[in-house]
């Protein structure tokens, strides 16, 4: 009797709280809670990535385990051919490490300012594709900002800052929508993010050139984004006549499924997007 | 089970939640262990308890998480609610029931999951969500629950006050 008197109560009153919680959330009232529990959650969630890395690392080679027998019988055969030439393979390996390391993103991009940050989690919700990342306000993080791989692929966007940590929206992200250009043609469009997780490039002029194969590069429009950072290479392309516009499915350049390490470019500075202002130059009559 | 026991324990589901199990992603989905935990809890107890649980879980996937904050909550709440529904109602076979609750739960998470995208004006297609989402996530841990079920079952009776003897 009490356990049936007592839950009529509790489920109303968690939903009105879960309720407030949303618009206070919304309202950005709660933002310093957020980062206070953050600040507990990022470094726990940080240990159980790094635990998992390894782990993550086996259930791909079960997955690939087929395909990775066959090139060990090739790489075992070569193997035989290449023992002479070890000593000097270790040699180059070595400074092939270092010459990894001073070819980075950074040094192709002088005048770029980045701070490296590693993937730390996924979102829960396969609705959603965020990722967070160990780097934060104190890193001089701020939301809005480009996030790319080592190899100038674009990630995504800086969506949320704390102290600690970002939550980064990738590209894929259902609600991501980024201005493009075919690098071939210099034909624009929007790249859109899919529930699938896919990523679709909409509002190409029906008479623009997109081919498979074709690169697609941000475009800078609209200010908020660099310009020619890699999104995608184009995998299939939708034209019909009665549509007012073609669209072409794309095959992202990074791989989001194992992203582990990014970079933040700080120094960009986004366009500000100011509502029109009313008309002040004209005085107004004087009685 | 003892707050000080439940919150962590909810807390490290709801972690495990954001970087294990989407390594275990088949399609676009993987296996939501937090709603099998809730869900089972819900069978097993059928109290407040499972409630609480779903509010404490779902409140952590959502700070995770870049979707509308609350809508993981609401969500879990209603699969509790569900399933303390189904646990007392004509599904009596406890090999079936954790099944049943697991695949009409996950498509309730999903519904108030989606509502409360739209509500916050998030744009989600609908088919799209159902068919290639929402639907295997339910055939996912509909597989996965009979499992989740067992482990909270033996959880259960480890930890259920034992009945005073005279």
């Amino acid at each position: 009797m009490n356990r049936g008197r007592s839950r009529a109560w509790l489920f109303p009153a968690l939903s009105v709280l879960t309720i407030a919680l949303l618009v206070l959330h919304e309202s950005g009232v709660v933002k310093p809670l957020e980062d206070a529990a953050q600040i507990v959650i990022a470094p726990v969630q940080r240990a159980l990535s790094d635990l998992f890395n390894g782990l993550g690392d086996a259930f791909d080679v079960v997955r690939d385990a087929r395909e990775l027998r066959e090139d060990n019988e090739e790489l075992r055969r070569l193997n035989d051919a290449l023992v002479t030439e070890n000593v000097r393979l270790k040699e180059l390996e070595a400074e092939n490490v270092t010459l990894r390391s001073l070819l980075n993103f950074t040094q192709e991009n002088p005048t770029v300012a980045t701070h490296a940050a590693a993937v730390i989690g996924r979102d829960p919700s396969p609705y959603r594709q965020f990722v967070t990342i160990n780097a934060g306000s104190r890193e001089g993080l701020e939301p809005g900002m480009a996030v790319v791989t080592a190899g100038s692929a674009l990630v995504g966007r800086v969506a949320e800052v704390w102290p600690q940590s970002s939550k980064v929206q990738l590209l894929t992200d259902s609600t991501s929508a980024i201005n493009v250009r075919i690098q071939s043609s210099r034909v624009t469009g929007l790249a859109e993010g899919q529930p699938d997780a896919g990523l679709l490039m909409t509002q190409i002029p029906l008479d623009g050139m997109v081919n498979v194969g074709d690169i697609v590069l941000s475009s800078g429009l609209g200010g908020n984004l660099p310009r020619s950072l890699v999104v995608g290479q184009v995998t299939e392309v939708t034209r019909r006549d009665v549509d007012l516009f073609q669209s072409a499915k794309l095959r992202p350049a990074a791989d989001f499924n194992r992203l582990e390490l990014v970079l933040v470019i700080t120094n960009f500075e986004p366009l500000p997007v100011e509502p029109e202002e009313e008309p002040t130059s004209t005085p107004s009559p004087t009685p | 089970m003892n707050p000080y026991v439940a919150v962590p324990f909810l807390l490290i589901v709801s972690l495990l939640q954001s970087t294990l199990l989407p390594r275990v992603q088949v399609g676009s989905v993987w296996p939501d262990v937090l709603l099998l935990v809730v869900m089972s809890w819900a069978l097993l107890r059928r109290s407040n308890e499972a409630l609480s649980w779903a509010f404490v879980g779902g409140i952590a996937l959502d700070l995770l998480s870049g979707g509308p904050f609350g809508a993981s909550a609401i969500g879990l709440m209603i699969v509790a609610l569900i399933a303390g529904v189904t646990a007392g109602g004509v599904f009596r076979d406890r090999t079936v029931l954790p099944i049943v609750a697991a695949f009409v739960g996950t498509l309730a998470f999903h519904g108030v999951y989606l509502l409360a995208t739209a509500f916050v004006g998030q744009r989600i297609n609908v088919l799209d969500a159902l068919f290639r989402i929402a639907l295997p996530s339910a055939i996912y841990n509909a597989a996965l629950s009979w499992f989740v079920y067992r482990v909270m079952a033996a959880l259960d009776r480890r930890i259920r006050p034992k009945a005073l003897e005279w």
